[in-house]
């Protein structure tokens, strides 16, 4: 009985050892496999959420820490991922055309189709080859993939960023989610803008050098008064159209639109700590300190010019007034001799505290670079949910009900009026190159006479303008302004 | 000195106990949602008068507000033939918070436990007026607590010193230094 018994035993073990053993499945080196991930733009997070681990496991694979089970499912997932990356990155690599849709010879057939469902028809399938293919060529520049092969060059300075990644993250999850419809991907993205812009400042400021208060506690000039009216802080919102005797009738005007002007404000001068007050220098206070920043009492410099609009806005009434660091800083450079507008204004009061122009500029980088990004790939998701974050985060970084993690009301008025001065140095490039400014109005808006495109370009980049719409003169009076 | 402090600006501090300066921020918490026009405005009395009149527990708030008006009285001030005088109006008002308060206390600690607690900011106490001598290093802090039970609680009821207990056994996570920070110039936090 026991001699039969032990050579099935014998045998079972043969059979296993023929089963198992360390087999090539073509699982490539413990170092290999954190670059190819990264070439082809993909997350931990994402990896394991395809290959169905978590993402600690395939940190742990990534690092040698411990290796994918042999044989089992996870596994051959991993390995059908690196070697799809693999291959497709040959294939880039040979084929000088990055830009090609049907590049990879493992792909599915879904070329025909429009990106986003493409995206929608792969994504329920587990077992699909490498996960995200249509997305990340949406993600990869022309030039990079062929650069991103190249060891040493993958965590080059133009590899994208913690915050971007979590953009593209947040795009992909909600296409997938929406089934590719783009519309409904948007109103789902727009709906979690505010959370994913304080996760990502969270991230920007990780490395940061200054520990920034999140809960200001802030003066009574502050202090929102009953009713509709705001507090005592003047944004020097611009209203301005140009008066008719510096209007030539029956010109055609051009109403030009700044693209991301809140975005581009977010680089602004903010304080870092709470405002402490003290008296201006007209007041035989401290000098001026421009490692400071806060808000101001004025009084505001005479303003003689009839082509160019008042840094301060369309004020009516005459007399003091608080200001922000973005508008005092407008001003002195105006009545800086380079420029030579007006007086210098005189400061009566402050609030201030000690000031970076760095706090959000990761966050602002981060922001740049995904909206770029998009406007290559004309990829509209992404574009709406960047601005979505980026104009959500400014109008509820102050005391909103919408944003509890953060409440610096005075960072709103200063990144506001910041956007203003920004509009105002536009009118002054066009004003110094030879155009007639017929108004300024809002944020972004900017109509011009002449030729305006020898001073801005066109396009949809931040440093470029799109044409709104174009007018005629009837009585010499800017339409709107 | 880490623990509590026993004759607080003695050389000169000025500040406020952190729980009152906690209980401060609550309270705008609780209000900032609810009326905000002032009791004096017709509007702001009409929709404090209509908050209280609507339950049982509102008629309660105003008898320990010590408004001890008679039932006619209060109808002619619902049907605006008759307004209430301005120490009755002041009344109104702390009737309206107390009971707007304790309607909101329940919202407002799962607010603030939600999510593993909720970030403290500590702003120091003011020593300016402090000779050089007495100073101390006192550095902007900020930690996280994480149960805010007792702290609501204390606040719902009122209780000054149970607020000032609840409130001062979270300092100690500030480290071996929380006495410095018992007095503070104002704490923020939201919910």
């Amino acid at each position: 009985m026991q001699r039969p018994g032990a050579q099935a035993d014998f045998a079972a073990v043969d059979a296993l050892l023929d089963a198992t053993g360390p087999v090539d499945d073509g699982l490539p080196a413990v170092a290999e496999r954190r670059r190819l991930r990264r070439a082809w733009k993909l997350t931990q997070d994402q990896v394991a959420v395809k290959v169905g681990v978590s993402r600690e496991t395939v940190s742990g694979w990534e690092t040698g820490r411990w290796e994918p089970e042999p044989g089992s499912k996870p596994r051959a997932l991993y390995v059908h991922l690196l070697t799809g990356i693999q291959k497709r990155l040959e294939v880039r690599e040979a084929a000088q055309q990055p830009q090609t849709r049907n590049d990879g010879p493992t792909a599915p057939g879904a070329d025909t189709a429009s990106q986003n469902t493409a995206h929608a028809e792969r994504a329920p399938s587990a077992a699909a080859p490498p996960p995200r293919v249509p997305s990340s060529k949406r993600y990869a520049s022309t030039s990079r993939p062929a650069r991103q092969v190249r060891p040493g060059r993958a965590s080059g300075k133009d590899a994208p960023g913690e915050g971007e990644l979590f953009i593209a993250d947040r795009v992909h999850e909600a296409l997938s989610e929406n089934g590719g419809d783009a519309e409904a991907a948007i109103a789902d993205l727009e709906y979690k803008a505010i959370p994913d812009a304080m996760h990502l400042l969270e991230i920007s400021r990780r490395t940061g050098r200054y520990d920034f208060t999140y809960h200001a506690v802030l003066p009574p000039i502050f202090d929102k008064k009953p009713g509709r009216e705001g507090n005592d802080i003047w944004e020097a919102r611009p209203k301005w159209s140009a008066p008719d005797a510096v209007l030539p009738p029956g010109a055609e005007v051009t109403a030009l639109d700044v693209n991301g002007a809140y975005l581009s404000a977010l680089k602004a001068h903010l304080p870092i700590g709470t405002l402490e007050h003290h008296l201006g220098p007209a007041e035989g206070g401290p000098a001026y300190d421009k490692r400071r920043s806060g808000v101001h009492l004025i009084t505001p410099p005479d303003w003689h010019h009839e082509a160019l609009p008042n840094p301060i806005g369309n004020r009516e009434e005459p007399g003091r007034l608080w200001v922000t660091e973005s508008t005092l800083r407008l001003l002195q450079r105006c009545s800086s001799p380079r420029y030579g507008l007006c007086e210098e204004p005189l400061i009566h009061e402050s609030w201030t505290s000690g000031e970076s122009e760095g706090l959000l500029e990761g966050l602002r980088l981060t922001f740049a670079a995904a909206r770029k990004n998009a406007l290559e790939k004309d990829d509209e998701v992404t574009l709406a949910y960047v601005k979505a974050m980026y104009a959500k985060f400014v109008s509820t970084a102050g005391s909103s009900t919408y944003n509890r993690e953060l409440n610096r009301q005075d960072w709103v008025h200063i990144i506001r009026s910041q956007a203003f001065a920004n509009l105002w140095g536009k009118a002054y490039k066009a004003h110094t190159n030879g155009l007639t400014v017929a108004g300024i109005l809002g944020t972004d808006e900017l109509h011009l006479i002449g030729d305006w495109q020898t001073v801005f370009t066109e396009g949809r980049d931040i440093a470029q303008v799109k044409i709104k719409n174009t007018y005629t003169l009837t009585r010499g009076e800017a339409a709107g302004a | 000195m880490p623990e509590r402090n026993i004759n607080f600006g003695l050389f000169g501090a000025d500040g406020t106990k952190g729980s009152q300066a906690a209980a401060d921020v609550l309270d705008r918490l609780a209000l900032e949602g609810g009326i905000i026009s002032p009791v004096t405005t017709r509007r702001g009395l009409n929709a404090r008068l209509n908050y209280l009149t609507r339950s049982a527990a509102g008629y309660r708030a105003m008898r320990e507000a010590g408004i001890t008006v008679t039932p006619r009285t209060l109808r002619a001030w619902r049907r605006r033939t008759q307004t209430p005088s301005p120490a009755n109006r002041e009344r109104i008002d702390a009737a309206y918070r107390a009971y707007r308060r304790h309607n909101i206390a329940n919202h407002l600690r799962q607010r603030l436990n939600a999510q593993g607690g909720t970030r403290v900011e500590i702003h120091p106490l003011d020593q300016t007026s402090v000779q050089n001598r007495h100073r101390r290093v006192l550095n902007f802090r900020r930690f996280t607590i994480r149960n805010w039970d007792r702290i609501i609680h204390a606040w719902d009821t009122g209780d000054d010193q149970a607020l000032a207990d609840a409130w001062d056994d979270t300092l100690p996570d500030l480290g071996s230094e929380w006495g410095k920070y018992e007095y503070v110039t104002a704490v923020a936090f939201s919910a």
